[in-house]
């Protein structure tokens, strides 16, 4: 097919008025809300699906192992033995947690041992909205039990203000320039 | 050290050290580098150290970097580097795709050993100072290709300084990676070639 293009006019060579035509764009957006994100001060809040960082809570765990036979690439270790408790003069028997580590640093945080805990509420859970788990040594990456429940406390990026130690923007509609 | 504790479980804890409460992992003091400081305060080197200060700011804030992207990680570099969070905030948008130019190489996926020689060559022919970030979960550790052809994390051929993992890491966490970096170029602690 062939396309006739309007032709030139010969004012068109020095009023540069297809110029300003373009520029149009570019002078809308000037007054129009920005989209940045403004990182380390403003942070976008995950939605509530978001898979972020583990958490674990020892109390819950029963010691099934269903986490570590779902993992698809098998980096959840968990070392179990079994212990007899006197209980209100009852003998009880348990099974104890000696280890629960989890090699995050090759998780692709597909949330399977998540799905596959049978405790309710679930003793091991990914939506903790966290990602941020940048390390300068790669042995950091591996967790341990303590660890995997007591991570929050431990210090954040040092460059944000006091006040401002968690911000976060729930306005997901910036970011399309709605 | 405190202790942690919980009286509600039957079962008899095993006590631990909370992460920030013991020392902190993976921070690099160099030998002597505190004794240094107080020394140099009155001697003549004062002027030096101030110059190693000033570089050390200069080279955290112009980090120009080459996105060697494999994968699926480089999309999400793609999304850190456009405006949604823009990363010319930190003086890092200078994306150089010549390792010649670029003086922080993110490998930002899978390195299968074929792929390897071609990583080591590209990290020779970049200029010194020169940083590595190893970004998602396949660079820094294999991620799920626990196989014969994958580099199990790109440490066994090139020395890395920051870890990224995620699979992938959203932008926010390449950023906070990033920011990392910066501090650790500003407090001097990379010496290297």
């Amino acid at each position: 097919m062939q396309v006739e293009y309007p032709k030139p006019k010969w004012t068109d060579k020095f009023l540069l008025l297809d110029m300003f035509e373009g520029l149009k764009t570019t002078f809308r957006e000037l007054f129009r809300p920005k989209v940045t994100i403004r990182y380390p001060e403003e942070r976008l809040e995950p939605a509530d699906r978001f898979r972020g960082m583990f958490r674990f809570s020892y109390d819950r765990c029963i010691a099934c192992k269903l986490c570590a036979l779902a993992c698809p690439i098998d980096i959840i270790y968990i070392d179990v033995h079994d212990e007899t408790i006197e209980q209100e003069g009852k003998k009880k028997k348990v099974k104890v947690l000696d280890r629960y580590d989890i090699d995050v640093k090759r998780c692709m945080f597909c949330a399977l041992c998540e799905e596959a805990c049978p405790t309710k509420p679930k003793s091991i859970w990914l939506t903790t909205k966290t990602y941020e788990l940048a390390t300068y040594d790669r042995n950091d990456l591996y967790f341990n039990m303590q660890e995997l429940e007591y991570w929050d406390d431990r210090p954040r990026y040092t460059g944000l203000p006091e006040e401002e130690e968690k911000p976060r923007i729930a306005d997901e509609r910036r970011m399309l320039g709605e | 050290m405190p202790v942690l504790k919980n009286d509600s479980s039957i079962i008899e804890r095993k006590t631990g050290v909370a992460p920030g409460q013991g020392p902190e992992k993976g921070l690099i003091t160099l030998p002597g580098e505190t004794a240094n400081e107080s020394d140099d305060l009155g001697g003549g080197s004062y002027l030096t150290t101030k110059l190693d200060t000033m570089v050390n700011w200069a080279r955290g804030n112009s980090l120009w970097p080459l996105p060697f992207g494999t994968a699926c990680c480089a999309i999400e570099f793609m999304s850190m580097v456009s405006s949604a969070y823009d990363i010319a905030r930190f003086g890092a948008e200078v994306v150089r795709f010549s390792p010649r130019q670029a003086d922080l190489l993110i490998v930002a996926g899978t390195i299968v050993d074929k792929l390897a020689p071609v990583l080591k060559k590209i990290y020779d022919q970049m200029p010194e100072p020169k940083y590595v970030l190893a970004m998602g979960a396949c660079a820094t550790s294999g991620g799920f290709y626990r196989a014969y052809h994958v580099v199990q994390g790109i440490d066994e051929i090139i020395p890395v300084d920051i870890w990224v993992p995620g699979c992938p890491p959203t932008p926010d966490g390449l950023m906070y990676g990033i920011l990392k970096l910066k501090e650790k170029i500003e407090r001097g602690e990379i010496k290297r070639g």
